[in-house]
């Protein structure tokens, strides 16, 4: 090995969050806890009311053209990842789950290649009854679950990071 | 009513916030809030949160992984890059709405101190701030890897205490799927 390679240094560095000991205790710990979900849940439903704007545009994007869709596939996994996030933070897992497989096709377009339009326009497709007000009982969602997991592993395109 | 004395360490607390998801940092912010900390600062991109830091000291970094342009891992490598920097210590907390393995490997090797899976639940955003600010670790400066040191005190197991391989294997057994939160802080560890 070289002997220019800089040496390791190993020290204590400054503990800046240690000024929060002195106030912090179990009783603390739960007020602290308790108030920030109440602060939640009050900007919660707010912050819900765009996930179906965000669903709308996402599937009019993967319902472009073919070299369009391509062209745009960041946006897509970035609106996908906005999808998720709002939907859980709402509670719906279902369109989570959907949002999901859309990310994952973009991860495996720009990690290994793997690209496959009309797989991504299923998915869309599949968010897209997820909101449109039709009665989808458990079983059916997890059936759409099952069956778009299927698909992406049969492509290729399961998440595989 | 006891909170304005009891939640005055909290509120000393400056923070920064990187992420391009404005929604979801008006969901940090407001946990934060809820914890009593009101200096929050806010940014959507890591270009910004450059910026912030060259000329800011802050007391943690919470990042998202995922961003357009520059994402988290690299801002958190840049942090770790200057050791002129006040904030090249900081405590970095990573944040990352799909967790599977190799994103939380990557955020640990590139200096996080934790990752926490989105959506952030408030109990443990603290949990893991009070661990920070409770925890002595040392720093590891080095050409391969910076970032706080990851060698623990190891000691033998217990009496009747399973051995951890089997957990183990079946956590690697399917690296691709999402890690629970329990399994993400096992690989901190």
């Amino acid at each position: 090995m070289s002997s220019r390679r800089p040496p390791t240094i190993t020290f204590m560095p400054r503990n800046r969050l240690s000024k929060i000991l002195p106030t912090m205790n179990p009783k603390v710990f739960a007020e602290c806890v308790e108030n920030a979900e109440k602060e939640v849940e009050r900007i919660a439903p707010i912050l819900g009311e765009s996930t179906e704007g965000d669903v709308q545009s996402l599937i009019r994007l993967c319902h472009q053209r073919e070299d369009e869709i391509f062209g745009q596939c960041r946006e897509i996994g970035w609106l996908a990842l906005r999808i998720i996030e709002s939907a859980r933070l709402t509670r719906r897992p279902e369109l989570a789950e959907a949002a999901k497989g859309l990310w994952e096709m973009i991860e495996a377009l720009s990690e290994r290649g793997v690209w496959h339009t009309d797989a991504l326009r299923l998915h869309a497709d599949a968010l897209q009854a997820l909101t449109s007000g039709a009665q989808i009982g458990a079983d059916g969602i997890a059936t759409i679950e099952r069956e778009l997991l299927r698909m992406r592993a049969a492509i290729g395109a399961e998440a595989a990071h | 009513m006891s909170l304005p004395s009891t939640r005055l360490g909290l509120g000393a607390v400056e923070p920064l916030l990187v992420d391009d998801n404005g929604q979801s940092l008006e969901i940090i912010t407001a946990i934060l809030m809820g914890f009593g900390i009101n200096k929050a600062t806010k940014c959507g991109s890591a270009a910004e949160a450059r910026d912030l830091l060259s000329s800011r000291i802050f007391d943690v970094v919470i990042i998202d992984c995922e961003m357009p342009g520059e994402d988290g891992f690299s801002l958190a490598q840049h942090i770790r890059s200057n050791p002129q920097s006040a904030n090249f210590t900081v405590p970095i907390l990573m944040m990352s709405a799909v967790t599977p393995k190799s994103k939380i490997e990557a955020a640990r090797d590139n200096g996080a101190n934790f990752t926490i899976a989105k959506p952030v639940s408030p109990t443990t955003l603290l949990e893991r701030m009070l661990w920070l600010a409770q925890s002595n670790r040392m720093f590891i400066s080095d050409p391969g890897y910076t970032g706080p040191d990851r060698r623990f005190h190891t000691a033998p197991l217990q009496d009747g205490v399973s051995e951890r391989r089997d957990a183990d294997l079946a956590l690697t057994a399917k690296p691709e799927r999402a890690l629970s939160q329990n399994e993400i802080d096992g690989l901190f560890t």
